[in-house]
């Protein structure tokens, strides 16, 4: 280290500055000089030893204290003077009667009485404590030793009232470490021309203002240490993935629709050509509504005797139909629509051709929640119109969401059904890891379905399977957990 | 969805495949009659089948599930056979049906030889088509006796409930109406019928037994053995077309399984039916449909010609004839799904092989938007989550206890909510009206969690509206911690109508759900868009929440730079 680039606190330089004009001193003595705690002398002392610019020297020294018995007779007097003081009154007491006439501990009666029968001032016959040579006090040197004691100048004591005291377990000896600082050669040379800097732990917008911070020091951070949790603000992380879906499709040149989340069967089931007793519009596979239990039809009566006719008759496309006398009170009933394809027969309404369209709906199935159900969940699906669209461009448009949204390469089609289109086909992906996973179905619009929207071009219609694709992403194995309410989670998951 | 299970050695057998052959390659060739192998166990000789469609119920058993396979394997080609010659057996049936279950068919196959297993895999083809494309036996149902047992002419009549016999599975007579309250099959399927009057019963001329449809066999005429070569099926219902379709669905399963089958003459009153009083029943003829190959090609554009679209529906079981310029498509007359050339087109794809056709390019050309919906949705999410609010997603269908009682209210004050007439549990029983107390529900599952706890959800909600039902989307927000009050959602709202360009105005409230003197009324051009205010502890209490709580709630479909108008469902 370069001398010049020497700085210090001004603190650590007032330590260094006392070093060097009282030698020999100890840290204790030191910090009395400075007027600053011991505790804080020491952590300067260790600053300036890292520079180099001290240096310690450690010694272990004996230090006389006074026990607390030795505290105790400071503060009331030798037990053989208050023996004295009492017996001049009383010449005579009952040995045993001593301690409670005193008021002196059992061990201080022990010693007053031996110390007054050694200087043969009392005699003892028959448990009898008599005064034979009338005397004021004894021992005063050894009171005026303790309180030399006590004023911490130990050293002055001879050693002879030292012993007795230390016999008599008055005061005791203790062992400790004595720290004096030294100033080092380097210290010495480095004096003179040391940078004293202030440390701060943090700026202040007027010390950047005026200059001040160039000479300030800020102290250092433990930068290993982990720093305190911020609550930060997020998106939810199923929505945020549902939102990258939605970015994928609109690059594809879909268009986003919405529907309503409460249905008449009407847009649900008989738009799409589902026979009014068909088993999927049973309560056991439908929510329906308490109050009010029906909705309006649409407006346009046309729309509404077309898709009765087509029910009834499979005209004008040619169908068989389904036979059967449709009801409009059937088709007005309210539910919770139990799939996106609701949103999709809306849109056949008034469409404008060429179409792509996409929806992202909750739905809703009277299913018990576990691990595998929920009652209300989400369904991506759409339609692609244009009069050029056969069923190779649907399997090509499949191929291509496979690519898009699910990022997999290889695809299998298999035979499927749906009762609003033919052919049908279920659309799986290869996953690195997982094989072939079921990721989506569509399929053709049948004609009995395009026919009362006037529409004459082939529509596609498509689902892919969201949840699923995004339980694969995340690892979740637990359908609940998209609804997640585990606040630690949300807050911690990782975005990508 | 229907699922069913069938024996691994026993498709082996009827498919004349191999030992070994991989469940896989099963998998495959059963996708040819849209079904999938759901599970398996080889080890027990299990494959669990699930059929994907609603409109196949021939597929809903091995025989039919084979017998779809056998043309793509190469097994058989073309229709199979549907024929019956005549059995001299007659059913009689009373006009008084009419009203109640007006519907018979029925066959005879003779030459069986049934085994347990048989026996187990024909009563599960008849509980599945009864159960889903007989509507719970409503619509139609199947009944199978012992021929021996039976005597021509059998009499398809309406009889008092004290009418008696033995019902399959007891030892004793009971009287029709003690089968209905008694019988585990009357009380299943008694609603079928109404509280009062006669009910259908199949005798024959002596006056045994055979049945009351559809509920319960006689236990000795209606039970078949492993003893029985001949039998009686029949097929009552209300709707002709499905008792013919399901007749000849289990006559051709009998088939299938080495029967020979006889046809038995439906004497219907006079102009009971539209058409002919005697009805000749299973059906022989094949029904037709025809088809212009330039359309299918045009639809499937598989490059196919005329006769490269009839090799592949004989492949599918049908017969074709060829014509000028179309086709003319024979198929089997248990093929109720067929309504519509598209129907054949895509028999045709299938046999063709969907792994088999190469995949188009991306061709249609569009401009892809977000709704503005999404999009104004996304600015508030924008702001509330730049705002350090984390964005949570709760359902939308709530309980009646959340967002009553938990709010301090009476369930029966909450007449504006949606309210599911048959939901599956209570949990989950009414659509949301508001955000909040799902809010108060997710921080109340989250106390052991680190504070500060700010959170935000932009939600649709449900409501009744004028004897109509709107969906509309709201937003609300909740902060928690030992140090807030309500400026610290008042700064927030604030930015937030900032942001969104609108100014606001709050107006003192009195609210029980929150501190008196710290809640207001959010007004938009003296408009009420929302509530702000400090929670009330009594309502913090019930959820079990130790923590001051401040929130905003508001319904982005009054905020005029937002595109969010109420949906309605006409």
């Amino acid at each position: 280290m370069h001398n010049d680039s020497l700085s210090i606190t001004k603190e650590m330089n007032q330590l260094l500055e006392a070093v060097n004009k009282y030698k020999n001193k100890t840290l204790d003595e030191l910090a009395e000089i400075l007027q600053i705690p011991r505790a804080k002398t020491e952590l300067l002392m260790f600053q300036l030893m890292s520079k180099d610019l001290v240096s310690r020297l450690t010694s272990l020294i004996t230090l006389i204290e006074l026990t607390s018995e030795g505290k105790r007779v400071l503060k009331a007097g030798l037990p053989e003077n208050l023996l004295l003081t009492f017996l001049q009154n009383q010449k005579k007491i009952a040995l045993a009667n001593v301690a409670t006439a005193t008021g002196l501990p059992k061990q201080a009666v022990n010693a007053a009485i031996g110390q007054l029968r050694k200087e043969k001032i009392i005699t003892i016959e028959k448990g009898q404590v008599t005064l034979t040579k009338a005397t004021q006090r004894i021992n005063e040197t050894l009171e005026e030793a303790l309180q030399v004691i006590a004023d911490n100048a130990s050293n002055e004591i001879q050693e002879q009232i030292l012993n007795h005291l230390l016999r008599r377990k008055l005061v005791e000896t203790k062992d400790r470490q004595k720290t004096i600082v030294e100033i080092t050669p380097l210290g010495v040379k480095s004096l003179p021309k040391l940078k004293i800097v202030q440390t701060v732990s943090k700026l202040t917008p007027d010390q950047i203002r005026t200059g001040e911070w160039r000479s300030l020091q800020l102290k250092k951070y433990k930068i290993a240490t982990r720093p305190k949790h911020i609550p930060i603000g997020r998106k939810h992380p199923y929505l945020l993935f549902l939102q990258e879906v939605k970015e994928k499709l609109l690059g594809l040149g879909f268009s986003e629709m919405r529907g309503p989340i409460v249905e008449t069967e009407f847009w649900n089931f008989d738009a799409l050509f589902a026979a009014q007793d068909h088993p999927a519009r049973e309560p056991t596979d439908v929510y329906s509504i308490q109050d009010p239990p029906y909705g309006k039809l649409p407006k346009d009566r046309k729309l509404v005797n077309a898709v009765k006719t087509v029910h009834e008759t499979g005209e004008p496309v040619g169908s068989r139909g389904w036979r059967y006398n449709w009801s409009p009170k059937k088709a007005s009933l309210l539910l919770l629509r139990p799939q996106g394809t609701s949103v999709s027969a809306r849109t056949l309404y008034n469409l404008e051709i060429p179409a792509k369209f996409f929806s992202i709906a909750r739905c809703y199935r009277p299913d018990s929640v576990d691990a595998t159900h929920l009652s209300e969940f989400n369904q991506l699906e759409g339609i692609v119109c244009d009069p050029s669209i056969t069923f190779r461009d649907l399997l090509g448009i499949l191929k291509t969401f496979a690519v898009e949204v699910a990022e997999a390469t290889k695809v299998k089609f298999r035979p499927d059904y749906y009762p609003f289109t033919s052919p049908s086909v279920e659309l799986s992906a290869l996953h690195p890891k997982l094989g072939y996973i079921e990721f989506g179905g569509a399929g053709m619009f049948r004609p009995e379905v395009t026919a009362p929207f006037e529409i004459k071009d082939p529509v596609i219609a498509w689902g892919i399977g969201v949840d699923r694709l995004y339980m694969v992403k995340r690892g979740i194995n637990d359908i609940r957990e998209l609804f997640t309410q585990k606040l630690e989670w949300l807050r911690t998951v990782p975005v990508i | 969805m229907v699922s069913y299970k069938i024996s691994y050695n026993d498709v082996l057998s009827i498919l004349n495949l191999p030992q070994g052959t991989t469940v896989e390659a099963l998998d495959d060739l059963f996708s040819y009659a849209k079904c999938e192998i759901e599970e398996h166990d080889l080890d027990d000789d299990l494959l669990k089948i699930d059929c994907k469609t609603s409109n196949r119920p021939d597929c809903w058993g091995v025989e039919g599930l084979t017998r779809e396979v056998k043309g793509i394997t190469g097994e058989k080609s073309g229709l199979p056979d549907i024929s019956a010659e005549p059995s001299g057996y007659v059913i009689k049936v009373d006009p008084r049906l009419k009203t109640v279950r007006p519907y018979i068919g029925a066959a005879i196959i003779r030459g069986l030889s049934f085994s347990d297993f048989l026996i187990k895999q024909i009563m599960q083809l008849q509980e599945k088509v009864d159960f889903s494309y007989g509507r719970k036996r409503k619509r139609s149902s199947i009944g199978i006796y012992n021929l021996g047992m039976v005597e021509s002419p059998i009499q398809y009549d309406l009889t008092p409930r004290s009418t008696a016999f033995v019902p399959l599975g007891y030892e004793k007579k009971l009287t029709l109406s003690q089968i209905l309250s008694q019988h585990e099959k009357g009380i299943e399927y008694g609603d079928i019928f109404p509280k009062k009057g006669d009910l259908p019963i199949l005798r024959d001329h002596r006056g045994v037994v055979l049945s009351m449809p559809p509920i319960i066999n006689s236990n000795d005429v209606g039970r078949i053995t492993e003893e029985t070569t001949d039998v009686l099926v029949e097929v009552t219902g209300t709707n002709l077309e499905v008792v013919n379709a399901v007749t000849t669905i289990i006559t051709q399963a009998l088939r299938d399984r080495g029967g020979k089958a006889y046809s038995v003459e439906i004497q219907y009153p006079p102009k009971y039916l539209d058409t002919s009083e005697i009805q000749i029943t299973p059906n022989t003829e094949p029904f037709e449909l025809t088809i212009n190959p330039k359309d299918i090609e045009k639809y499937l554009n598989l490059n196919l010609k005329p006769a490269d679209m009839v090799k592949l529906l004989q492949k599918r079981r049908f017969d074709v004839v060829k014509k000028k310029n179309s086709l003319l498509i024979k198929y089997p007359p248990y093929r109720v799904d067929l309504l519509h050339w598209v129907d054949i087109a895509e028999e045709i794809a299938m046999a063709y092989g969907y792994m088999n056709i190469e995949p188009t390019k991306w061709k249609v050309m569009t401009i892809g938007h977000l709704s503005k919906r999404s999009i104004s949705e996304n600015y508030v999410r924008e702001i509330l989550s730049g705002c350090a609010l984390q964005e949570v997603l709760t359902f939308t269908l709530t309980a009646p206890e959340k967002i009553a009682d938990f709010m301090g209210q009476k369930q029966e004050n909450l007449k504006n909510n949606v309210h599911i007439a048959n939901p599956v549990s209570l949990t989950y029983s009414v659509l949301r009206s508001r955000l909040l107390p799902n809010l108060l529900d997710f921080l109340s599952r989250n106390t052991h969690n680190e504070y500060p706890q700010y959170i935000f959800e932009v939600g649709e909600v449900v409501k009744k509206n004028q004897k109509s039902v709107i969906t509309f989307t709201k937003t609300a927000a909740v902060l928690t911690d030992a140090d807030i009050s309500f400026e610290n959602a008042h700064s927030i709202l604030d930015s937030l109508a900032t942001q969104l360009g609108i100014t606001i105005v709050l107006e003192a409230l009195v609210d029980s759900e929150f501190l008196e003197g710290r809640t207001a009324k959010i007004l938009h051009k003296d408009k009420q868009i929302g509530i702000i205010g400090e929670i009330s502890p009594a309502i913090l209490e019930k959820w079990q929440i130790y923590m001051p709580a401040v929130a905003f709630e508001i319904d982005l479909s009054m905020i005029p730079t937002l595109d969010l108008p109420p949906l309605s469902t006409s």
